[in-house]
């Protein structure tokens, strides 16, 4: 060898542009190897599913919806630890080691090149980010995502597989990666276990993945330090990082990375602990309890709509579903209002009590404005749509026809008592549970049922006139199945009920109507009122409308019962429990009690509803 | 001189796998013999740099390996070849020699790439590069560890009982290679196989018990058995050690038995006489 190259092979120059040559070489082979490992490859593949499983048939809200994200990166996350450790020990688990110390490279830099290829499954976490996103956008989403909250996902997988290498320099035995990876995981979901725990869920904040609640009533505001999780998450990358290389390689630099790193964690840590202000949740509240405040409205025909920040391409949404009740109606009111509602964000803390008041006023019901239909923040594509077309075609309906909405005040009567006692004894068990006799006089605070009232029928008549979805969810509805109960026949077998009637006769629970998420209040009907409905949509509209427009205020008068309404529309009127019960073959016991139910439900709704009846 | 110890040991807890080892290697074809437990992978693993010497002087290409950086420099114009070289079974032969290759520094891939199939043609494993490690044969996992070893032709090529598992066409395939390929390199490797020494070594170390046997020329070793190899009729009670030959006759090694002709030494019967029964686990 030469001077010159003897010069130039201790040149630090040289020797740092070869290493970083050598690095980014090793790099690429590597990150094409972790990108092809079967375990990168499920984490993909379950992190694509849980999205799809997360938004499937709901209309995203990108303000809202952009921390899901992070949690569908989750299975990535472990495929990226566990990936990085095992090609980080592989030449450990193959025997290579001793081949490749006799080489130029040095361990380190098999270290940086294993941590550099962990960027493939960043560059693959922010793939399925930007696939979420295009997707979200192509099914109409709406508002904008938080960058913080999507760049959070891509960094943890990130630190996922920092974390899979620096484990693998430290305990160099593959087999204890998914114990480790268990313990992370456990660290992860304890604290949310845990809900009695002060001090365990103190932890929360420290978990890689900053947990959110999920739900369709889910605020839109909320007061997740996206930004500041991310510098905490950031944080921990780089002292992942710092640990891989600090196994074999000791310098100030790295110690001064460390220091960094250090602060970088912890002052993320402290930041995303910190409590939202007093009125910064005050005007989180004040989303929920007062929405007209922070809303737009846009008016469309007849109908007012309100909405809030972000949300303007709901409209578009609501209106089909709004337009044909309304125009079934002999007179369309004018002063309709249909409001979006948000339910408060939970807070802790210093405002724990006022967001308590805002959670119970919220969860009591619609606000009962007659003039006001309420809708949430969610709204469903494709196969869903129908379900939340068909509430808020109900919320109208009910409006249309008169039917309170909201909490009221009943005063339990003699009757009820009564009944009570005779369905349950002494101990009336109120709302399946309570164990305090019902006491006449007693007030109730609660929403209504219009059990055997024409309007009831009427309405339902209008939501499912309103497109042949709605007829069909409405159909299913009716004519669904008995859930949780066993029919014995007269054989005393289990009998086959195929007649809505007696489905109806049977079932002295509401009818289940396919409520879509993110409506206050429930549309509280009775299966024999829905029969009566099945009926009436079986007739043409052009016929139905005359007759129930040329006696439209008799039809909505609390003390016209569904019965006239069908004589007068020359349906058959329901025949009496014991004869339906009796042809479709049911134990005498069960038509017995069922007949003695029938009797009970129009003396006291309440009894048999746990409702009272609308008046 | 490519190779110098000088008082060379070192311990593995209360064994001493070398004792105070001196001798120098240089360019050409050396080989290593020694019975199992001799001290011969150590030794190669010291000369290949993954081991550091417990003391003593050990100058590799004219460097100190104790240093950092001149034990990189050393590095980079050594090729070895480890005596279980281990492989990523699910690569390809390409794929693993093309990874060692970047581990040597061979950083530009169109150059890399052109180099790994060079090395694979030598070895004569090109119509098999595309194939899994694991499909392989023992013979052939065996010619990739060669191949990784080739690239770039290294100065210095240290293998540990190359020719193990290969099959008799293999090993003169290999001796064809290392021949063609010696030149100015200097190849250090252990062997047991006296065949190959013979065939290819220009010098020849015996190391016995982590200590110097012999250290000389095939010739030499082979001249220790000198007058005293001999073909008889029957087995010699005095013989050191005897065997019946295919023609009937009884190869006799030590002192001369009745009846018998004196046959021309190879180099074998030369590392039988040095080593004695510590050979004979070796020679069966």
């Amino acid at each position: 060898m030469t001077a010159a190259v003897e010069i130039a092979d201790r040149s630090v120059g040289a020797a740092r542009s070869r290493g970083r040559r050598g690095v980014v070489a090793l790099a690429r082979v590597e990150a094409g190897l972790l990108a092809r490992h079967p375990l990168v490859a499920a984490g993909l593949l379950f992190s694509a599913l849980l999205l799809y499983q997360l938004y499937d048939g709901l209309l995203p809200y990108l303000p809202r919806d952009d921390a899901g994200v992070t949690q569908g990166l989750l299975p990535l996350t472990a495929g990226a630890f566990l990936a990085a450790n095992s090609t980080t020990l592989r030449s450990r688990r193959h025997g290579t080691e001793e081949l490749y110390t006799s080489t130029a490279v040095t361990p380190t830099t098999r270290v940086a090149a294993h941590l550099l290829s962990v960027l493939t499954a960043v560059g693959l976490a922010s793939g399925v980010v930007l696939c979420w996103l295009a997707a979200a956008l192509a099914v109409g989403a709406t508002g904008l995502p938080d960058a913080a909250e999507l760049i959070t996902g891509p960094i943890m997988v990130g630190f996922g597989g920092a974390l899979g290498v620096a484990v693998a320099m430290w305990v160099p035995n593959p087999r204890l990666a998914p114990l480790f990876l268990l313990a992370l995981a456990l660290f992860q979901a304890w604290p949310g276990l845990v809900h009695v725990s002060g001090g365990l869920t103190a932890l929360v904040p420290l978990t890689p993945y900053l947990t959110k609640g999920w739900g369709a009533f889910e605020p839109i505001s909320d007061f997740r330090p996206a930004a500041e999780h991310l510098l905490y998450l950031g944080g921990l990358a780089g002292l992942a990082v710092a640990a891989a290389l600090g196994r074999r390689y000791r310098s100030s630099p790295l110690a001064l990375a460390v220091l960094t790193a250090v602060v970088v964690t912890v002052t993320g840590a402290s930041l995303q602990a910190v409590p939202p202000s007093r009125a910064a949740v005050r005007e989180a509240l004040s989303l929920s309890l007062e929405p007209a405040a922070h809303q737009r409205c846009e008016q469309r025909e007849t109908v007012r709509y309100c909405y809030y920040p972000g949300f303007a391409g709901y409209v578009d949404e609501w209106a089909p579903a709004v337009s044909p009740v309304l125009a079934a109606t002999p007179q369309p009111r004018t002063d309709l209002v249909v409001r979006q509602r948000t339910s408060p964000v939970q807070v802790d803390g210093i405002a724990e009590a006022a967001s308590q008041r805002a959670q119970h006023a919220f969860w009591s019901g619609p606000s009962g404005d007659a003039a006001t239909a309420e809708v949430g923040v969610t709204w469903g594509v494709g196969t869903k749509r129908t379900a939340f077309e068909l509430a808020l075609g109900l919320e109208v309906a009910k409006l249309s026809t008169g039917i309170p909405r909201g909490a009221h005040n009943y005063h339990v009567t003699r009757d009820d008592v009564r009944a009570y006692r005779t369905l349950y004894g002494e101990e009336s068990p109120r709302n399946g549970g309570g164990d305090l006799a019902l006491r006449a006089g007693e007030v109730i605070n609660g929403q209504c049922i219009p059990a055997d009232q024409a309007r009831a029928v009427v309405a339902l008549w209008l939501a499912g006139q309103a497109s042949s979805g709605n007829a069909a969810a409405l159909r299913s509805a009716v004519d669904g199945p008995l859930y949780g109960q066993s029919v014995p026949s007269d054989n005393d077998d289990e009998a086959v009920i195929h007649d809505p009637i007696a489905k109806a006769y049977l079932d002295r629970n509401t009818l289940e109507l396919p409520l879509a998420p993110g409506f206050v209040g429930e549309s509280r009907f009775t299966r024999l009122d829905g029969a009566y409905a099945l009926k009436l949509l079986e007739h043409p509209r052009d016929e139905v409308l005359p007759v129930l427009h040329a006696n439209w205020e008799r039809w909505l008068n609390p003390s016209t019962s569904s019965g006239e309404l069908a004589r007068a529309l020359g349906l058959p009127v329901h025949p009496p429990p014991e004869q339906v019960l009796n042809q479709a073959g049911i134990a005498a016991f069960v038509v017995q009690h069922a007949v003695e139910e029938a009797d009970l439900a129009r003396i006291s709704p309440y009894a048999v509803y746990n409702l009272p009846r609308c008046r | 001189m490519t190779v110098s110890l000088h008082e060379v040991s070192q311990r593995f807890g209360q064994t001493t796998a070398l004792n105070r080892v001196s001798f120098d290697v240089k360019p050409g074809v050396t080989g290593l013999l020694g019975p199992n437990g001799a001290g011969k992978t150590t030794l190669l693993r010291l000369v290949a740099t993954v081991l550091g010497a417990d003391s003593g002087e050990l100058r590799l290409l004219g460097r100190d390996p104790r240093d950092g950086v001149e034990r990189t420099a050393i590095r980079r114009r050594l090729g070895y070849m480890p005596q279980e070289p281990g492989f990523h079974r699910g690569f390809t032969a390409f794929e693993f020699v093309d990874y060692v290759a970047i581990l040597k520094e061979w950083t530009d891939r169109r150059a890399r790439h052109v180099e790994v199939r060079r090395v694979l043609e030598r070895v004569g494993l090109g119509d098999v590069a595309s194939r899994k490690i694991k499909a392989l044969s023992g013979g052939m996992r065996r010619r990739v560890a060669l191949a990784q070893a080739l690239l770039g032709d290294a100065e210095l090529l240290v293998l540990d009982e190359p020719t193990a598992g290969l099959d008799p066409e293999q090993r003169l395939r290999f001796r064809e290679l290392l021949s063609t390929n010696a030149g100015d390199q200097t190849v250090l490797l252990s062997t047991h196989q006296t065949e190959d020494v013979a065939a290819l070594c220009g010098h020849v170390v015996v190391l016995d018990a982590g200590a110097v046997r012999f250290a000389g020329t095939p010739a030499e070793l082979t001249a220790l058995a000198a007058g005293r190899v001999w073909l008889a009729t029957e087995r010699s009670a005095g013989a050191r050690l005897a065997w019946r030959t295919g023609d009937g006759h009884h190869r006799c090694i030590g002192d001369a038995p009745p009846n018998a002709e004196l046959a021309t030494p190879t180099l074998e019967d030369g590392y039988l006489l040095l080593l004695g029964d510590k050979a004979l686990a070796v020679a069966a």
